[in-house]
């Protein structure tokens, strides 16, 4: 081949410019680690980064409004209820981007096509059943892999990349010899063995399940997100994982300080910061992104809770974001300001934010972020975000 | 025609074989045991193996496909599932699974299974997490 061919199969798009990258760095293993946390049921964003600076917040909320006293104040509109306080240290880190105004590109109320949307990675909830993590390993170079947290694959993570899962015991024990027997005839079948080892591995990695036993292993997102940190953090770990915990769906007696959801925030802060700690050096290279389908009402209901809405709030963090800060383009509550007279609305693009965390954390050019997210070329990764 | 199909080597070749869904592999399990119905504890299992009896998520409903089943952790899950299953089980010599479990001449699991060394609910439960026993 001359270097006039050459260049022609370069412009036509041909196999060389795509064959090239992937035999040169073959071998070289991604350190980027990227956490995808989806929070199942649509969590109140104004109940967990409380805009209690806006002039409008108290009066609409009325007697469901926190206490300026009890928040985590991050700004002179935004403060963190008080169970994600130990977000705080994250924050004084620079470790914390805070989203608000957040919302798929998609207007649906119901769960199951913004999550649809939200694993997808598409603006609306038919096309593709692929998984935007999937489509993520698939333009990402190298030796890469992907895992799901969670029993069975999320949508997120379908898709032509093989991709691992692992999730707790919900049995006893089970001894080494009958596993190894196991593995010894699982060695034979073609299409399982990869599938019977990998579960081996994770197994010998997560060792004795963190807080195991007194049938605690099923409850509580720290357990998981330990486990999580003990899969990703070694060498040949995975690149990917898709993290997820339901339970947001707050439509009655959600609660204020210590109350439901607010008990829920907590033991996310507390998972978060436990995989942070359990990461050890591999945070370094970590970014975790915590998003859920839509936000809430922006006034209750006649139960003391929040119903389906449009945008809501979400989380970027890690040491490769550039600096803490809450990231919004803030429409205000007031009444003609709402979306449809009753949520929240939405200035901000789910995408834009997944293509500068992705990007920022594989070293991937805008064009291969556009390509995790078909369709999506006219919406600008927020890449500042990142550093 | 059907006696001809029977015979087509086609039909008795890896690429026709289907993995067994979480149902239809527990029913498989019944009938290894040789049971006349099915026990209420059944529900729970099946909800545990992410194949609730008649509640698939709308409007999508239950894959049937190897990809949504034969995940690393849920190959796991059976395995430790077989492990409580056999211990609760009617006792059975394990070597009677060789009816049920379909094996090569030269599969391990034959030697396996009429091994007394290992206890006898040990040797059913291989059976059943067996790699032959996944698929239909």
């Amino acid at each position: 081949m001359n270097r006039r061919s050459f260049m022609r199969q370069m412009c036509l798009g041909g196999i060389a410019t795509f064959a090239l990258p992937s035999v040169t760095f073959a071998e070289v293993r991604h350190r980027g680690r990227l956490v995808f946390v989806l929070l199942r049921g649509g969590f109140d964003g104004l109940a967990a980064v409380v805009p209690y600076g806006d002039p409008t917040y108290r009066q609409l909320r009325g007697g469901f409004a926190f206490e300026e006293s009890e928040l985590v104040h991050l700004t002179d509109v935004f403060g963190l209820a008080p169970g994600l306080a130990p977000l705080g240290e994250l924050w004084d880190a620079n470790e914390l981007v805070v989203l608000h105004a957040m919302a798929i590109p998609y207007r649906t109320r119901s769960h199951f096509d913004g999550q649809a949307i939200l694993e997808t990675g598409l603006d609306r909830p038919v096309g593709s059943s692929d998984g935007w993590l999937n489509r993520l390993l698939q333009v990402m170079s190298g030796t890469r892999s992907g895992i799901a947290i969670a029993a069975g694959l999320p949508r997120s993570l379908a898709g032509s990349f093989e991709a691992q899962t692992w999730s707790p015991t919900q049995l006893g024990v089970v001894d080494d010899a009958y596993l190894e027997r196991l593995a010894a005839l699982y060695r034979r079948d073609q299409a399982l063995h990869g599938r019977f080892e990998a579960a081996m591995q994770q197994k010998d990695l997560v060792g004795e399940e963190p807080m195991a036993g007194g049938g605690a292993r099923r409850g509580g997102m720290t357990p998981i997100m330990r486990a999580a940190a003990r899969i990703l953090r070694t060498e040949t770990g995975p690149n990917i994982a898709a993290v997820e915990f339901s339970g947001w769906d707050t439509h009655a007696v959600q609660g204020l300080a210590g109350g439901a959801l607010d008990r829920l925030l907590g033991q996310l802060a507390e998972g978060l910061m436990a995989f942070r700690a359990d990461m050890g050096a591999a945070w370094s290279t970590t970014t975790v992104v915590v998003m859920t389908e839509f936000g809430r009402t922006a006034r209750a209901n006649g139960t003391r809770g929040t119903d389906h809405g449009t945008a809501g709030a979400g989380f970027v963090i890690g040491p490769s974001v550039t600096r803490s800060r809450v990231f919004s383009d803030w429409p205000g509550l007031s009444d003609r300001n709402l979306f449809e007279n009753r949520d929240l609305r939405p200035t901000l693009d789910t995408r834009s934010i997944l293509k500068a965390a992705i990007a920022g954390t594989f070293d991937l050019t805008p064009a291969q972020a556009d390509r995790v997210f078909p369709g999506s070329a006219g919406v600008r990764g927020s890449y500042e975000l990142m550093g | 025609m059907s006696a001809t199909l029977i015979d087509l080597p086609e039909a008795w070749s890896d690429e026709g074989r289907k993995f067994r869904t979480p149902q239809d592999w527990l029913v498989a399990v019944l009938r290894a045991f040789q049971s006349d119905e099915v026990p209420e504890r059944v529900l729970p299992v099946l909800r545990q193996l992410r194949h609730p009896l008649w509640s698939p998520q709308a409007p999508k409903g239950f894959s049937d496909t190897m990809q949504e089943w034969a995940d690393p952790d849920s190959l796991l899950n059976r395995a430790e599932l077989s492990r409580t299953l056999a211990e609760r089980a009617p006792r059975i010599d394990p070597r009677q699974l060789l009816d049920v479990v379909d094996t090569a001449a030269d599969d391990p699991l034959r030697r396996l299974l009429a091994d007394t060394s290992i206890a006898a609910d040990e040797r059913v439960a291989l059976a059943l997490a067996s790699p032959a026993f996944q698929w239909r």
